[in-house]
């Protein structure tokens, strides 16, 4: 009896997921290919072209290799005349992590490093910890600055003290592999190239689902995604978290302007030198990222408002013919609005366009998304971890893959459309407590 | 010494002086009844003056002839004797270093209360034994410090700051005593346990010449100038830019320009503020937090990091019952004698040892008793006085356990006797080994330098 009643609901359960895949079928087949487009024109418009075509870029990219010659001479020659390089740390309340970053310091291979770390006005014990290391010989320079200043400041005050030919700048959250000072150094063989971009990583991906996602991310949009547009001459950020200048450039562009988002403006700054800016896919920088939902949120509606705020506000003169017209500049610009600010607004078009004209199939289209950016992020992993050194490290975030449809559609999406229109209309990152409020006033006030 | 109550007549003097004219300046009566007269200033050609026994050593003058006093002082065959001084500008430091004090200028005191010190200390003087003849010059000087305190009554030697010592610090009542450096004789013979030191002061000297003269500068970490300012950082709001004051100052101007964009800062609090300070240097232009401390020495001109800098610690010194006792008898056997008689009777001074042993040798002769005297004999290469004493003490409580109620010790030198009373010399031979190899592990003990050795005598007719 049991047995037999056990047959019978299960026939029901294949019955309808029959059913249902069916109806789905149907759904898809019943028109034309134009009716198809219509429904994932999202997809296969925007993001078809701008990763799965990018990741095949990439993996003809290493493979190729240009200017691998001319870097792996390079090295030697730095390794030959070990020219000083400095490190900045620049740093508020990082007392708990500056011990861990300037260890991983000591550990690289290429040893004629200064560390100079500054500490902007913290009122945790990173003063004490920071002395005891410049005891210990772990720091060199440490300056204390009793009042706060932003970060912008505590950098430059980092690169007035430091010595150094060449310029490496860093968080205290971050650390480094054994090799990737000398591997971003080597990326100075091209005598333009005024920065040079890490490849940063999460430390900790495992630790929950939003890490996980995050760790594919940073795999995704900076190991494999920098790798590109590096070529393309059109790279448009140099993380705050492992980047390394030419001193001479530094000094040229004044160094950091003050933030949020002073990464993107001093690489954009650089840039408007004419020089350019690479991508160090083998200098890789392990750093902590948010393990909470409103953390998570609070840094991306940040950097998203920075976004608005230098490329709209501050560098708007990159896109007119001028003093410092540089194409490639323009087209970072461009590749940066169009794939941050348009495509987020876009997706919002989208949704509501499927709700008027499709309403009643909302579900089965979304779901059909879904399965189709899945496949596509499988197939971004699968190349920035064919690409990656840690290999073993990674292979785990495999099983994390699906959830990356709707940690971006939902989440990463949404929040930028949040902080664009925010900072649109209310200029919200002069209100950030990221900075100090003297000079959230004073950035206001010029309009910066 | 026969010393008449109101003159210095019959006294043998020798004079100190900075010059000749400043004796004449000291009234001739004074010390024109004495006996004999030398006088000598640190011009003289001749300043060791061992061939004769002074009574009165006097020196005229100031603290500036302090150094040349204890220098001659040393050359005498009693160093001891009673100084007086005839200071001419008040000093506390003569006061204390000399036995009798007044200024030139003064009323000189009443003559019998110049020969009632001078009595004083020959009585306590002449309370000292005889000193080991096997003493180095160093013993010498250490058991004449000891007899200088107690003729004195000092009971404790106290160091004041002083700049005219090489260590800051002086021991005004031991100037003119000793011909070594008073801290490295007290040193060590607080180590021989004759003194008993305790903490004054721990002092910085320089690292080459040991002098306390040293000054602490601020330097650059970089070049080692001690020519270094201090300057706040500015931090412009509107760029970011923050680096120390003059990167701000524009020659010939009192206005604040950003290095980095030029503009002027008007306003603290608006346009800019100074988040902290920093060091820079005038030699290099080097900048930092922390400047290194370095001395430079007044003396020798050397110029140290502070941690090399070396430590020394100033001390006051007691005498320890050891070093009384040491400085009465004059050596270490004798001092140990005296405590060992104190509590057995059948420990002996030598004088009265010598008298039963030439008892023992007349009955030896006239009733045909046998009796055996064993002599041990301590020979020792540059131990120090206290490893002697730490030796024979060791053989004295060896002896004491292992003799019979009618044997006799007695100590000379380095010799210690042993009257084995009615015993022949098998019975003492037998005895002579079951002491043998405990004494072999005593003369052992102190890197085997130390060599006891025995000779049995057997006393007979
Ligand atoms: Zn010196
Ligand atoms: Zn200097
Ligand atoms: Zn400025």
């Amino acid at each position: 009896m049991i047995h037999n009643s056990l047959i019978h609901v299960a026939q029901i359960i294949v019955a309808k997921i029959f059913f249902a895949w069916d109806e789905y079928l149907s759904f898809f087949s019943s028109g034309s290919r134009w009716h198809f487009f219509n429904l994932f024109w999202f997809f296969f418009v925007f993001d078809v072209p701008r990763y799965m075509f990018t990741d095949i870029i990439a993996l003809i990219l290493v493979a190729v290799q240009p200017g691998k010659k001319q870097k792996m001479l390079f090295k030697q020659k730095l390794l030959k005349e070990q020219p000083l390089v400095s490190i900045l740390i620049p740093g508020r309340n990082e007392g708990k992590t500056i011990e861990r970053c300037v260890r991983s310091l000591r550990e690289q291979t290429y040893k004629n490093i200064e560390v100079v770390v500054v500490d902007d006005g913290s009122d945790d014990d990173m003063e004490n910890v920071c002395k005891r290391l410049v005891k210990e010989g772990y720091i060199d320079i440490f300056v204390k600055n009793k009042v706060r200043g932003g970060k912008a400041s505590a950098a430059n005050l980092a690169f007035r003290r430091s010595h150094g030919k060449y310029i490496i700048h860093m968080d205290a959250d971050s650390s480094l592999d054994r090799d990737a000072v000398i591997n971003i150094l080597s990326y100075f063989w091209d005598e333009q190239c005024g920065a040079v971009a890490g490849n940063v990583k999460v430390r900790e991906p495992y630790v929950n689902l939003l890490t996980a996602c995050q760790g594919i991310e940073y795999i995704k949009t900076i190991s494999v995604g920098r790798l590109i547009t590096s070529h393309l001459k059109i790279l448009r950020i140099v993380s705050g978290a492992f980047g390394a200048f030419r001193r001479e450039v530094l000094e040229t562009v004044g160094g950091w302007d003050i933030g949020p988002g002073l990464d993107g403006d001093l690489t954009v700054k650089i840039m408007k030198t004419r020089k350019h800016v690479r991508f160090a896919m083998d200098a890789v920088c392990l750093t902590n990222v948010p393990k909470s939902i409103t953390a998570l949120m609070k840094q991306r509606l940040r950097w998203n408002r920075s976004l608005i705020r230098m490329r709209l506000r501050k560098h708007l003169d990159i896109v007119a013919p001028g003093e410092y017209f540089n194409p490639f500049l323009v087209w970072s610009w461009y590749d940066n609005m169009f794939f941050n600010v348009v495509l987020a607004f876009n997706w919002l078009i989208y949704h509501i366009f499927l709700m008027f004209n499709y309403y009643s199939n909302i579900g089965i289209i979304l779901g059909a998304n879904l399965i189709l950016y899945t496949i596509s992020n499988y197939v971004q992993l699968f190349v920035g971890w064919i690409l990656s050194e840690r290999k073993q490290d990674e292979a785990g975030l495999f099983w994390y893959a699906p959830l990356m449809a709707l940690y971006v559609g939902y989440f990463i999406r949404p929040v930028r459309i949040i902080a664009y229109v925010e900072e649109l209309l209310f200029r919200t990152s002069y209100k950030d407590l990221w900075n100090p409020r003297k000079v959230s006033d004073i950035a206001k006030k010029i309009g910066m | 010494m026969e010393t008449k109550s109101n003159s210095l007549s019959d006294l043998n003097l020798l004079v100190i002086a900075e010059d000749f004219d400043i004796v004449g300046n000291v009234e001739k009566g004074f010390i024109s009844g004495a006996e004999s007269v030398e006088v000598v200033t640190p011009c003289s050609r001749r300043v060791v003056f061992n061939d004769k026994d002074f009574d009165l050593l006097i020196a005229v003058g100031s603290e500036n002839l302090l150094t040349f006093t204890k220098r001659v002082r040393s050359t005498l065959r009693n160093p001891i004797l009673p100084l007086m001084w005839i200071a001419s500008e008040e000093s506390h430091i003569l006061e204390k270093a000399s036995d009798i004090y007044f200024l030139i200028d003064e009323e000189n005191p009443e003559l019998y209360k110049i020969t009632k010190k001078i009595l004083e200390i020959k009585s306590a003087v002449s309370m000292f034994g005889e000193m080991d003849i096997n003493y180095t010059s160093l013993e010498v000087e250490q058991v004449n410090i000891l007899r200088y305190m107690l003729s004195r009554k000092i009971m404790v030697a106290t160091p004041v700051v002083s700049e005219h010592s090489k260590y800051g610090y002086i021991f005004p009542d031991l100037f003119t005593i000793g011909r070594y450096d008073t801290f490295s004789l007290l040193d060590s013979m607080e180590s021989e346990k004759m003194l008993k030191g305790e903490f004054v002061d721990n002092i910085r000297i320089c690292k080459n010449c040991g002098s306390a003269h040293i000054g602490l500068r601020k330097v650059c970490p970089n070049c080692g100038s001690s020519n270094i300012r201090m300057e706040d950082y500015i931090h412009h709001f509107r760029c970011g830019y923050l680096g120390p004051e003059s990167d701000y100052r524009v020659a010939g101007s009192d206005k604040l320009i950003c290095p980095k964009c030029k503009r002027e800062l008007k306003h603290i609090g608006v346009d800019y503020d100074r988040p902290s300070q920093t060091y820079i240097c005038n030699e290099c232009g080097n900048i930092f937090e922390d400047p290194d401390y370095s001395y430079i020495c007044f003396n020798c001109r050397e110029v140290f990091k502070e941690d090399e800098a070396k430590k020394f610690i100033v001390k006051k010194y007691f005498i320890t019952k050891f070093g009384e006792d040491l400085a009465f008898n004059g050596s270490a056997a004798d001092v140990l004698l005296a405590s060992a008689a104190e509590s057995d009777p059948r420990f002996l001074a030598y004088d009265v040892f010598s008298v039963i042993l030439d008892h023992e040798k007349k009955k030896a002769k006239r009733y045909g008793k046998r009796s055996c005297l064993l002599d041990l004999t301590l020979a020792v290469n540059g131990l120090s006085v206290m490893d002697i004493y730490d030796i024979i003490s060791d053989t004295v409580s060896l002896l004491k356990l292992n003799l019979r109620e009618t044997d006799m010790v007695s100590m000379l030198d380095r010799h210690i006797f042993v009257l084995l009373s009615e015993t022949p010399c098998d019975k003492a031979k037998a005895f002579l080994k079951r002491i043998e190899k405990k004494l072999k592990m005593i003369s052992e003990v102190k890197n085997s330098r130390v060599k006891i050795s025995f000779e049995l005598i057997e006393i007979k007719q």
